[in-house]
């Protein structure tokens, strides 16, 4: 469900990209059922992608890999655990599982009573909304 | 330049002078004068320039010869990018993250790129890569002015970090092969603006494809920015940010003051100011 409304987002800006170029991107709405987490201090580091734990498709490490984290990573709320793997939600509202040892809890970078929100994007794509 | 065709002269003014013109003579000469006239001349059709010209780059001097010099720079080959009016940057941005759409054209960047001695050859080497010129010229634009610097730990025109300069120089040539014939070997090669191109090219290559995975289809030069600038940890949240957030909440203080970007600075305003700098190459596509 949360993964359709992404597409048809997606699909209204693929078909008036000028409208949704010119207005910039937008919060629409926060996404139930995921909150920010953030990745390692080692992970926030890498210079290339593949410094960056992988994305599987599965709590396995012989799973598919279907790419790679962002620094703030959104996991299943409350948090889905399996043999050491955490579920997730990539940026383009697929699903995957990370190690959770390149995981720790999101903190504002800034030392305010920020919050993070996973949340929909006017551009059809998930953000963090930290507010 | 549109072709025009030859003057036609009067059929009557082939003739001799004292002869007298026979009639069908003058419709063979008006049927040969309408025919010239509508068919453009051979020596007046335009030739485009397809990639950038050769450059003669003599690396032996010729005894007994006086030394030639060689003016710098070399003309902008590309079309003119047809939505930007000809005008620089107006640091609006784009909004970031339009999810396609860029296009590949000739840019603001380019012409600064290309009135450097080695940017015919790094134009080249983004071609070779599937980089769109422009978008490897805007970064040299931000990073340095496209002037070879040295730094405590980026260098070069592309300011690079040595470990970043070395895997994305070794990614380029596995990937086209072709490429190690002009590079300058180990990390001298990243004081070689020609050579620290391929590198950077493969670098916006390689963030490309992380943005693509990330969901953004088709991203543009301003897209790769945080990417290139902030590494792909913040540069996908960044690219993906609302305009009204905060830079400070995707980026480390110490990341922020290195980057000279001021607690208060908004991502909309950043794109704004890197737009700036960039002009027109910030909307076009970082892939060819």
């Amino acid at each position: 469900m949360r993964v359709s409304h992404v597409l048809v987002v997606g699909l209204f800006c693929g078909l008036f990209s000028t409208t949704c170029h010119a207005q910039g991107v937008r919060v629409v709405r926060p996404v139930p059922g995921y909150m920010c987490m953030l990745l390692s201090p080692e992970d926030e580091q890498a210079t290339v992608q593949s410094q960056l734990p992988p994305v599987l498709a599965g709590p396995s490490p012989s799973a598919e890999r279907i790419g790679y984290p962002s620094g703030i990573v959104f996991v299943t709320s409350p948090l889905h655990q399996v043999a050491g793997y955490v579920e997730m939600l990539r940026l383009n509202g697929q699903t995957g599982w990370i190690e959770a040892n390149h995981l720790r809890p999101w903190h504002p970078m800034n030392n305010t009573s920020s919050k993070c929100v996973p949340s929909l994007m006017s551009n059809g794509r998930l953000g963090a909304d930290v507010h | 330049m549109k072709p025009r065709p030859l003057p036609s002269r009067p059929a009557s003014a082939a003739l001799a002078p004292g002869s007298r013109p026979r009639p069908g003579g003058i419709v063979a000469a008006t049927a040969c004068a309408v025919a010239l006239a509508a068919v453009p001349a051979f020596g007046q059709v335009p030739v485009t320039l397809n990639g950038p010209p050769v450059q003669v780059r003599p690396y032996v001097p010729e005894p007994g010869l006086p030394e030639i010099t060689i003016p710098q720079g070399t003309p902008n080959p590309f079309p003119s990018d047809p939505t930007s009016g000809g005008s620089s940057g107006d640091g609006s941005g784009d909004g970031g993250s339009s999810g396609g759409g860029g296009i590949v054209a000739s840019s603001d960047a380019l012409s600064t790129m290309l009135g450097q001695p080695w940017g015919a050859a790094a134009v080249a080497n983004a071609q070779a890569l599937g980089v769109n010129p422009s978008a490897l010229a805007a970064t040299c634009v931000v990073e340095s002015g496209c002037q070879n610097l040295g730094g405590r730990v980026a260098q070069g025109a592309f300011q690079m970090t040595p470990s970043t300069y070395t895997a994305m120089i070794n990614a380029a040539v596995a990937q086209n092969p072709s490429l190690a014939s002009q590079i300058v070997p180990g990390l001298a090669g990243q004081m070689d603006p020609a050579t620290e191109s391929i590198a950077a090219a493969e670098y916006l290559l390689q963030g490309t494809q992380y943005l693509q995975n990330q969901g953004i289809a088709n991203p543009t030069v301003l897209d790769i920015r945080s990417y290139y600038n902030f590494g792909p940890s913040a540069g996908a949240n960044i690219a993906n940010a609302p305009g009204g957030a905060s830079m400070s909440a995707y980026l480390s203080p110490t990341v922020m003051q290195q980057n000279g970007i001021t607690a208060n600075e908004t991502v909309d305003q950043w794109r704004a100011s890197v737009s700036a700098k960039i002009g027109t190459a910030a909307g076009q596509s970082v892939v060819i």
